[in-house]
């Protein structure tokens, strides 16, 4: 078990007049190896919630548990190398010379040495498609989706066991956007790591996550798979979400003709069902 | 963390002081000043810190929070205490191996803390927690409008203070999210001397100042794009008006503050 959440609550600005209750009581278990997608719409408690994994934010009540670790112990070095976040626009942060030294940031601050650290760069730069020499650049000459790749290998240098990103697409434009998700699916399947994503986009987390949480004013509205979390369109669009674009396709082509499956919630599924159909009945 | 700092922090409020004009306000806040000054006995220290407490339970804004915002002065308040205890010359009241605290210095401390936390809280209270910065910007316009004359670019001043009270908050919001993301990758803000620590803020730093760069240039462009030019021909759609409160708060200042002096001088 990776993440464990007993009954937390947080308020932001306790005793101040500015005080907001942003998470109610919530509870969760994610295990090690999930790829987990949080949705919600603005307000609804997804930032939030992302820094209590690391710390950066401590419950107001109830516990967070990593890896064993409790949030609101002492311990918060050894958490933060085993969870990564990568923040919205993480491109923002970046601030070396150098890309390298910006990507060995974290690393410096560990008793790690100096070839070490080079190989973990150099291996990480790899990875994320960063080449030896934009690595001797500023950060700040490289364009946009080279910022943010350099801003990810930042945080993955760590080597984290959990890594958390809050849309991490922002901004980027669709092939950017194709980039960066085949990255992070790929960490998921080669690294093995346990990965969180905050998106506005169902379609994102319809194709890449295996879980999806979605919370409604700081509570967790739903959880589950992604198929049962997408088919309660009803409810989704209640709290300001939506399901997946081409899963209304699929629900007004099952209406016309009741034997196609209407369980369907990416572009990839629907092609290969819609094929299927069209060779049953036309050809 | 950062969150605590309240500076510009308008509590919202329908208070006296909260619809008073901010002309009115900054007149009488330094009014209130020049008495807070030339005050030099207990009874009219007292009385003046009773009047900045009445004002406080005026404006509704929780007594705790307005105390809270004096912790930033702390340091140069027990500072200037401390001077004055030992470089005061006069009776020995006791004293500590070779440093002799006399009478006078601890007088001198006691006078000074009291007026500077009436000071600072009411000035607080008046110009910060009750007024919107924006509002205050408009009053310090006006006020300063008549030096136009003598070629003070008014208007251009009030901007620049409307702009960067704009950007406090957005600043403070743009620094905590790059401490959070920093701390991530395992930066480290509390520990090791004074030097390590302000080396530690240069990742904070550098992408405030570029973020800082960013906004101001398109905000710039977005103003321009609105054909904003200067002063010239600007109209306001929120006017100043004077009120009866005006009116009331004037006359309860201008009878305090001679009350005050008499107490003080006869």
């Amino acid at each position: 078990m990776s993440i464990v959440v007993e009954n937390l609550s947080f308020i932001y600005g306790k005793g101040t007049p500015f005080e907001k209750l942003a998470l109610k009581n919530i509870s969760f278990n994610i295990d090690s190896g999930e790829f987990v997608g949080i949705i919600g719409h603005t307000g609804s408690g997804k930032s939030t919630l992302i820094q209590q994994f690391n710390g950066l934010l401590k419950p107001t009540s109830g516990k967070v548990f990593v890896n064993g670790i409790d949030t609101l112990g002492k311990n918060l070095k050894e958490l933060r190398k085993q969870v990564g976040i990568v923040f919205q626009y993480p491109e923002h942060q970046l601030f070396e010379e150098t890309v390298f030294k910006d990507i060995a940031f974290g690393l410096q601050k560990q008793n790690i040495g100096q070839a070490e650290i080079e190989a973990r760069v150099k291996k990480v730069s790899g990875w994320l498609g960063i080449e030896q020499d934009i690595l001797i650049k500023s950060p700040f000459e490289l364009s946009g989706g080279q910022k943010r790749r350099v801003a990810i290998a930042g945080v993955l240098v760590m080597e984290p066991s959990i890594l958390i990103l809050d849309e991490p697409s922002a901004g980027l434009d669709p092939a950017g956007r194709d980039e960066i998700f085949g990255l992070i699916s790929r960490f998921h399947k080669e690294l093995g790591i346990t990965i969180i994503f905050v998106s506005h986009s169902m379609e994102d987390v319809a194709k890449l996550a295996n879980r999806v949480i979605v919370l409604n004013g700081g509570s967790v509205e739903m959880d589950g798979t992604p198929s049962s979390v997408f088919k309660e369109i009803g409810k989704l669009e209640k709290i300001g979400l939506s399901a997946p674009q081409i899963a209304y396709l699929m629900k007004k082509l099952k209406e016309i003709k009741p034997e196609i499956n209407d369980d369907i919630y990416t572009i990839e599924e629907a092609k290969i069902e819609i094929g299927k159909f069209l060779r049953r009945c036309c050809i | 963390m950062i969150r605590d700092i309240t500076i510009g922090q308008y509590i919202p409020g329908e208070s006296i002081l909260h619809r008073a004009d901010p002309r009115i306000k900054i007149i009488l806040v330094m009014v209130y000043m020049v008495v807070a000054i030339i005050l030099n006995s207990y009874t009219g220290l007292i009385i003046l810190a009773l009047f900045t407490i009445l004002t406080v339970v005026l404006s509704g804004v929780p007594i705790g929070y307005a105390l809270r915002g004096l912790k930033p002065i702390l340091f140069i308040l027990v500072f200037a205490a401390v001077i004055n205890i030992l470089t005061a010359k006069g009776t020995v009241a006791f004293s500590i191996g070779f440093i002799h605290i006399t009478y006078e210095g601890l007088n001198a401390a006691a006078k000074l803390i009291i007026r500077l936390t009436a000071l600072f809280m009411e000035v607080s209270l008046v110009l910060t927690l009750t007024s919107k910065p924006l509002t205050m910007a408009d009053g310090i316009e006006k006020l300063m409008s008549p030096l136009k004359r003598i070629g003070v670019p008014a208007h251009e001043i009030a901007m620049m203070m409307t702009i960067a009270l704009r950007f406090i908050p957005t600043l403070l919001e743009e620094t905590d999210k790059i401490i959070k993301a920093q701390s991530s990758r395992g930066a480290d803000f509390d520990t090791g001397n004074i030097v390590q620590k302000a080396k530690s803020f240069i990742p904070v730093l550098v992408p405030l100042f570029v973020s800082a760069f960013r906004r101001a240039d398109e905000l710039a462009v977005a103003m321009e794009a609105r054909c904003y030019r200067g002063s010239v021909g600007r109209t306001r759609m929120k006017q100043l008006h004077m009120t009866r409160i005006d009116l009331i708060l004037t006359i309860a200042m201008v009878v305090f503050a001679s009350g005050l002096l008499y107490i003080e001088f006869m």
